[in-house]
């Protein structure tokens, strides 16, 4: 049996650049970012590296509605922020793809979900309590036992199928997307929601922080006076099924998820190959899957952290992979939504996706002088590049040398 | 049905045995912590004993699955910043402190550059690892697939699990198991070949999933033991045990539990084991 194109039918996303698909769309165009110093309702610090936080209530009026459909056992009153951020994306994801809980719960749906700082016991207080010699109350314990992202989705929704979650660092959201992309052309579900979601925490911050990878002021991706990388928060779900199936349902696709390739440095814990080893074949991979060559792509979201190790990595590999002749738009949208880890790569496939959608992308927020280290330069702050095909790329790099890159066709 | 996979190699590595490191691995292995260790021992010793096959770094694909990751090296770095303050705390622990460097280790020192994938979750780690494993081998993503399981000791779950009435489940080994996935014509005779694999999890209870309360392994085997399975790491244990008296008798192992239930398809390549 032949299988038809995985479609993309619904998006969901939350970040620092607002609650849904149409804000943040009119944000990244006009250029309205929030970046500011760690907000005290998030944790206090004295550190100087500002973030890129996510509206301090996480729910939105969608995630809430859904909420309180599913009338399920899920003990709402202990989701995560992460969680929250979440269930926002899915409930806007499932509303655009007009997918209802009925609906959902006659289908093997599965569930794949990237996330890094979401599958970790971070309660302080607890640990703090624990290791003092107390006994604490062991709620938190349960908390991060129901935590596990895909489980807390499948029970919230009461839906059954594939489950996982994909702890790749920072390239978890696109290995998710890859991942679900796999179930859905072999069968293994009727559709499937993947993506990525984390929240910003105190023990990341001051990770990055130790790792002297953050920048004190707003982060410049490719910028030749780029410092670090600024965190962020957030969270980019894809409704994704056959589109026989979505057509079958009267739904138009917004797009499809064409490629996926993924592939190791096998070089360093955590700084990338200098020239991008692992993301250069992971690129050759996804495209190889999708059956297209570079000519088709008109623009590639990259990582852009604006940490001086990844953009001279993907600036090499970029450089080795765009012929010449080869116009292709470069740019990074981590200088308007911050790093946001394991969310990422879904938050930067659905941006590649809304770009290609409108036929043009804007400009990396923060790239304003070009570095003469880097072989390749993005498309600078403030300039808007018009798109002539709706094929993008989006890719994401990780430490543990990881590297994935997805294939994007919008339809116009 | 999917299509057929064997496994053709397997390996656990413990630190309750003082499984030594090979020296080979030594150095680079210096600041990597136990759970790292254990699964980069596991993965290497596995791959020493499948098949030898000429394959490139980028056909190996590497599928690690872990319930807990590395949950005591987040521990150890939040000491550093709750004793020492913000600005001080360790930046080599919190780069460790992620749950794919294991796979990061395995594909640096074993020089293997396909995808490396890390799965968490608490049910069945190793399973969601294979399963994707054979996914990945299925659209010839891969030709060869490396599984491992780890799990690390912790105290702070040691201690919740005493809380909870069942310190007899442990969490106190540092462990880690692999095993090889290869296509099916590279099984060695005796060896088994994977047909099917189901995984069904439903919501329950949180502290089951910690306790593993009522979770149970059965199999069709002759050979292979049946009964309650009591850490993350039992169930690819025994696995190790897979045999069939007849080869290509097709057999299905079943793990019933509170929090889901496998089943598990598969028959004994041709050959006597």
């Amino acid at each position: 049996m032949t299988k038809s194109r995985v479609a993309i039918t619904g998006i969901g996303c939350v970040s620092a650049l607002g609650m849904e698909q149409h804000t943040i769309w009119k944000n990244l165009r006009e250029r309205i970012i929030s970046c500011t110093p760690v907000p005290d309702w998030l944790f206090h610090t004295e550190l100087p590296y500002p973030v890129f936080a996510a509206p301090q209530e996480p729910l939105s009026e969608a995630g809430r509605d859904l909420l309180e459909d599913t009338l399920s056992d899920f003990p709402t009153g202990v989701m995560s922020r992460t969680l929250n951020l979440a269930v926002s994306a899915v409930a806007e994801a499932l509303n655009q793809a007009r997918i209802d809980l009925q609906y959902l719960r006659r289908k093997k749906v599965g569930i794949a979900m990237g996330t890094t700082v979401g599958c970790t016991f971070n309660n302080e207080d607890y640990y703090e309590q624990w290791r003092r010699g107390m006994k604490p109350d062991l709620a938190p314990i349960f908390h991060y036992l129901s935590g596990n992202l895909a489980q807390a989705l499948h029970g919230i929704l009461s839906t059954q199928g594939p489950s996982a979650v994909v702890t790749n660092a920072c390239a978890s959201g696109t290995d998710a997307i890859g991942l679900a992309k796999g179930w859905i052309a072999s069968g293994a579900c009727d559709l499937a929601v993947a993506g990525g979601a984390d929240e910003l925490s105190r023990i990341a911050y001051n990770g990055f922080a130790g790792l002297q990878l953050s920048d004190t002021e707003q982060c410049r991706p490719f910028d030749r006076h780029r410092k670090g990388l600024n965190l962020g928060e957030g969270a980019g779900l894809l409704v994704l099924e056959e589109e026989n199936q979505a057509l079958e349902r009267g739904i138009t696709p917004l797009g499809w998820v064409r490629g996926y390739g993924s592939a190791s440095d096998a070089w360093h814990p955590t700084a990338p190959h200098p020239e991008g080893r692992g993301l250069k074949y992971a690129f050759g991979q996804a495209l190889a899957d999708a059956g297209l060559s570079i000519q088709d792509v008109a623009m590639i979201n990259a990582h852009g952290t604006g940490t001086k190790a990844n953009d001279l990595a993907e600036a090499n590999a970029l450089s080795d992979l765009l012929p010449k002749s080869c116009h292709v738009a470069v740019v990074s949208t981590k200088g308007m939504t911050g790093h946001t880890l394991g969310a990422a790569g879904a938050l930067e496939a659905i941006n590649t996706l809304l770009a290609l959608r409108q036929g043009v992308t804007p400009g990396t927020y923060g790239y304003q002088s070009s570095d003469p280290q880097l072989p390749v330069n993005p498309i600078p702050q403030g300039i808007s590049a018009p798109l002539p095909t709706r094929i993008g790329m989006s890719q994401s790099l990780a430490f543990g040398g990881g590297n994935a890159a997805l294939v994007i066709e919008a339809r116009p | 049905m999917r299509q057929e996979v064997a496994v053709t190699a397997m390996s656990v590595s413990t630190n309750k045995d003082n499984e030594p490191v090979p020296a080979s691995l030594k150095r680079t292995l210096r600041r990597a912590d136990g759970l790292t260790t254990q699964a980069v021992v596991a993965t290497a010793q596995a791959l020493a004993k499948a098949p030898s096959r000429e394959l490139a770094p980028v056909e190996v694909g590497i599928f690690v699955g872990t319930a807990f990751g590395p949950l005591e090296i987040n521990f150890r770095f939040l000491d550093t910043l709750l004793d020492d303050g913000e600005g001080q705390a360790s930046p080599t622990l919190f780069s460790h402190s992620v749950h794919n460097m294991a796979a990061g280790y395995i594909s640096r020192l074993l020089d293997l550059r396909g995808p490396a994938l890390t799965m968490t979750t608490f049910a069945w780690p190793f399973l969601t690892a294979l399963d994707t494993a054979w996914q990945f081998m299925a659209q010839k993503k891969v030709r060869r697939a490396l599984v491992t399981a780890v799990e690390a000791k912790s105290a702070v779950l040691e201690d919740a699990l005493r809380r909870l009435g069942a310190s007899d489940h442990s969490t106190s080994v540092e462990e880690a198991v692999a095993c090889v996935l290869d296509p099916v014509e590279w099984a060695p005779p005796g060896y088994p070949v994977l047909q099917d694999l189901k995984i069904n999890e439903v919501p329950c209870a949180p502290q089951i999933l910690l306790t593993r309360k009522g979770e149970r392994w059965a199999s069709q085997s002759s050979q292979c033991p049946t009964g309650p399975l009591d850490h993350a790491l039992a169930i690819i244990k025994a696995l190790t045990h897979l045999r069939s008296k007849n080869a290509d008798d097709v057999l299905t192992s079943n793990i019933t539990s509170l929090f889901g239930d496998v089943r598990l398809t598969w028959r004994t390549n041709e050959g006597k084991p």
